[in-house]
């Protein structure tokens, strides 16, 4: 698990399939250890946070490209420890 | 201990729920945990005569000391109430599922392993040895799925036959992990008991930091002991790391040989999805998939585009002809043109528009587009923006707003500030509709191009504007880290993407219509004089002693004025075009004079307007800063006036400079 944090503090952006390579291991190994980081508190999910200022606009939280057809990626990033 | 008295131990989704209510139907009872808010279900049933009650201990994914739920959970089991635990497992995420046992093993008592939604499992080919894992584990190993109540036989049987979970193999990786500081702990703790936990996981809790065990061993052992050990004793978060990766090697022996995965048929698609995500080729891709779909874009927009022209063109011709024939008089025969040709323009418009989400939602939708996000990481980082940046991005494709407040999950200012200052550079859906109209009405099939030429502009925008700001912004900040698990692949789902499609073009439409109708009626009346005499009214007067300024950028007073009114809304330059345009008064009285209408008002934005000039137009209006309501986000996201009004004037200045640049192009290409 640690190696996990390792690579996220590279700095890149990864995808699972990265990660399970470098590690040698399978995807699904790699995402168990990932619920387990993320319920420990080491890394979070990266929420789109709601937008303000839209009362009568309605093109971005409901009908920008990024979000509508519900297939967007996860993102998780670390969260840092005080 | 209670006779047959059972403990429900597993994850939240495990099916726990399905499980109790399976056993126990109506014979339940709700509680609470004494003492805290968290539910406590009880519930009875029986076998072959025996009567038995079971407790569905509070969902948790470890037992940790971190929740109420864990604390619950594990005083319960350790209190030896419950004779029995029955560990449920999700078969279908057999590894993550299996921690929850992982941090079982040491707590000697007796339990049963659950394999639940056995059927999911197999529906994804996993085959799994039960007997095998059975022996490993020492106790028994029963394939379930809770929700077909008609097969509990094996769980009934299984009741009886509980045991403590075989240790030795955890023990072994905890060490090996571990090292020293598991040596000296079990030193320190050799003597003392600490049942019904055994030392290894009592060890185990104290290097996680578990608070609620480090007491139990500081009030049991002596203070020497304690004193041998004060060292090793920390906040835990190293040694969560370390312990989590030793608890996963024992599931990876655990598993191994037990579990057959079925070859995986994910290596066809892979291949695509290797490319879109290359190191070398997965950008080229993207630009390339992109600049296609912009250009695409214009062939659903075609018809809407079609049908807004002829509105705009013969359909105002015929209604202010039918006006005026009937005796109405010109000022109002003009706004009821007017208000048409503002329909026409609004549609086509919402054609353009509808163009692009339909391309970038089928794009979406498909699952190309989260590559699109992996693969530009680097140039995010190269422009010097955060991995996260490119959520704000991808929504200003659609609202700079969504660009502004988006950026608040970027968690510097100076990253905040910078992804704000680049995502004006990205043309938002009004922009394009309005660009899609100009572009359509002037190059006709030529559109794709121009598009093709806005989209290399902007990117070399993009880094101009990045390079301008980013030293001010962001000292080399540290970059951080993403996580980002690709959505797979699938057939385009085009009910969606029918239904995104549909909603865009109701929401553009209705909003364009009111405001290019609003904005146009304003400018109407500013361009009515009593004599007829367009020349003469307000907005002329003022217009023609501009021209000469604007001359300089390509722009005749109109479109300049047209340029200025989209601050307002990008809409509302449709709505000046549109009056100053298409049926001014004087304009109608002078073709019905000559009695023949519908050649002469074919079209009259391109007769009045070149090429050279309307796409300088195009250009400033591009580049120009977003509309009010974006600007005022940015402020409040930024909480910078300085910073807000520098942005401005950068873009004010930027877009002045490409409608000079552009214009000098197109008088080469086509002449004034």
């Amino acid at each position: 698990m640690k190696e996990i944090l390792e690579i996220l503090k590279r700095g890149h952006t990864v995808t699972i399939e990265d990660i399970s390579e470098e590690l040698g291991q399978t995807t699904e190994a790699t995402l168990a250890r990932l619920s387990v980081l993320e319920n420990k508190g080491y890394i979070r999910r990266v929420v789109d946070l709601p937008t303000g200022n839209c009362s009568n606009c309605s093109a971005c939280a409901k009908g920008a490209l990024a979000n509508p057809v519900k297939n967007a990626p996860t993102l998780w990033e670390v969260v840092e420890q005080k | 201990m209670s006779k047959n008295l059972i403990a429900l131990l597993g994850q939240p989704n495990a099916g726990k729920s399905t499980l109790f209510n399976g056993l126990t139907g109506s014979k339940q009872h709700v509680g609470n945990w004494p003492g805290k808010t968290v539910e406590r279900k009880e519930g009875q049933f029986s076998y072959k005569g025996q009567d038995y009650t079971i407790v569905d201990l509070p969902g948790s994914y470890s037992l940790s000391a971190s929740s109420d739920e864990e604390i619950i959970t594990r005083q319960y089991i350790a209190g030896g109430e419950s004779e029995l635990t029955c560990i449920l497992i999700d078969s279908s995420q057999l590894e993550r599922s299996l921690y929850m046992l992982a941090d079982y093993v040491g707590i000697q008592r007796k339990a049963i392993v659950v394999l639940n939604m056995i059927d999911v499992s197999r529906a994804q080919g996993k085959v799994i040895d039960t007997e095998l894992l059975s022996q490993r584990l020492g106790v028994p190993v029963i394939p379930f799925n809770a929700a077909d109540l008609k097969n509990y036989q094996s769980f009934y049987e299984a009741l009886e036959d509980g045991a403590i979970v075989i240790e030795e193999d955890l023990i072994e990786k905890q060490k090996q992990v571990n090292g020293e500081k598991y040596q000296r702990l079990a030193e320190a703790l050799s003597e003392s008991d600490f049942k019904p936990y055994s030392h290894n996981w009592i060890i185990t809790k104290v290097i996680e930091g578990d608070e609620e065990i480090v007491d139990l061993v500081k009030a049991t052992l002596t203070t020497k002991q304690w004193q041998s050990l004060e060292s090793d004793i920390d906040d835990g978060l190293e040694g969560t790391l370390k312990t989590g990766e030793a608890k996963f090697k024992w599931i990876e022996d655990l598993v191994s040989g037990v579990v057959t995965y079925p070859e995986t048929r994910e290596f066809k698609r892979s291949r695509f999805d290797r490319l879109a995500t290359h190191n070398t080729w997965g950008k080229p891709l993207a630009v390339f998939i992109i600049l296609l779909g912009l250009m695409l874009s214009y062939v659903p927009a075609f018809p809407f585009m079609q049908a807004g022209e002829w509105i705009y063109t013969n359909g105002v011709a015929y209604v202010t002809a039918t006006l005026y024939a009937a005796g109405v008089s010109s000022f109002i025969a003009g706004l009821v043109g007017v208000l048409i040709s503002s329909i026409g323009f609004s549609l086509s418009m919402a054609g353009f528009v509808v163009g692009v989400a339909f391309i970038f939602g089928l794009m979406e939708d498909v699952g190309y587009m989260a590559r699109v996000s992996y693969v530009f990481d680097d140039t995010m980082s190269q422009l010097g923006l955060q991995g996260k940046s490119i959520m704000p991005i991808l929504l200003s494709f659609g609202c700079t707003i969504g660009g502004a407040s988006g950026s608040r999950v970027i968690d510097s200012w100076g990253q905040k500030v910078l992804t704000m200052a680049l995502a004006w550079a990205i043309p938002c859906a009004g922009t394009w509709g309005v660009v899609g109209f100009m572009s359509g009405a002037f190059f006709d099939i030529y559109t794709p191009l121009v598009i093709a030429s806005l989209f290399f502009v902007a990117i070399v925008h993009i880094v101009i504007t990045s390079k301008v700001f980013v030293s001010s912004l962001v000292r080399s900040d540290e970059r951080h880290g993403l996580i980002m698990e690709l959505p797979p692949y699938h057939k385009p789902k085009w009910g969606n993407i029918f239904q995104f499609v549909a909603n865009r073009f109701n929401e553009i439409l209705v909003r364009a219509l009111r405001v290019i109708i609003l904005v146009s009626i304003i400018f109407y009346f500013l361009s009515y004089s009593p004599d007829g005499n367009v020349d003469n009214s307000l907005i002329y007067r003022v217009g023609v002693i501009i021209e000469p300024v604007t001359r300089i950028f390509g722009m005749t007073w109109q479109l300049f004025m047209a340029f200025i009114a989209s601050f307002m809304g990008k809409e509302a330059a449709l709505g000046v075009l549109s009056s100053l345009y298409s049926s001014g008064a004087s304009v109608m009285e002078s073709t019905f004079s000559r009695g023949d209408i519908s050649s002469q008002l074919s079209n009259v934005l391109t007769t009045q307007v070149g090429k050279a000039q309307a796409l300088a137009f195009i250009y400033a209006f591009t580049f120009n800063v977003p509309c009010v309501m974006a600007v005022s986000s940015t402020y409040q996201e930024t909480h910078s006036f300085s910073w807000t009004l520098k942005l401005t004037l950068y873009y004010v200045a930027t877009a002045f400079f490409y409608a000079f640049l552009v214009y000098r192009v197109g008088l080469l290409l086509w002449g004034s």
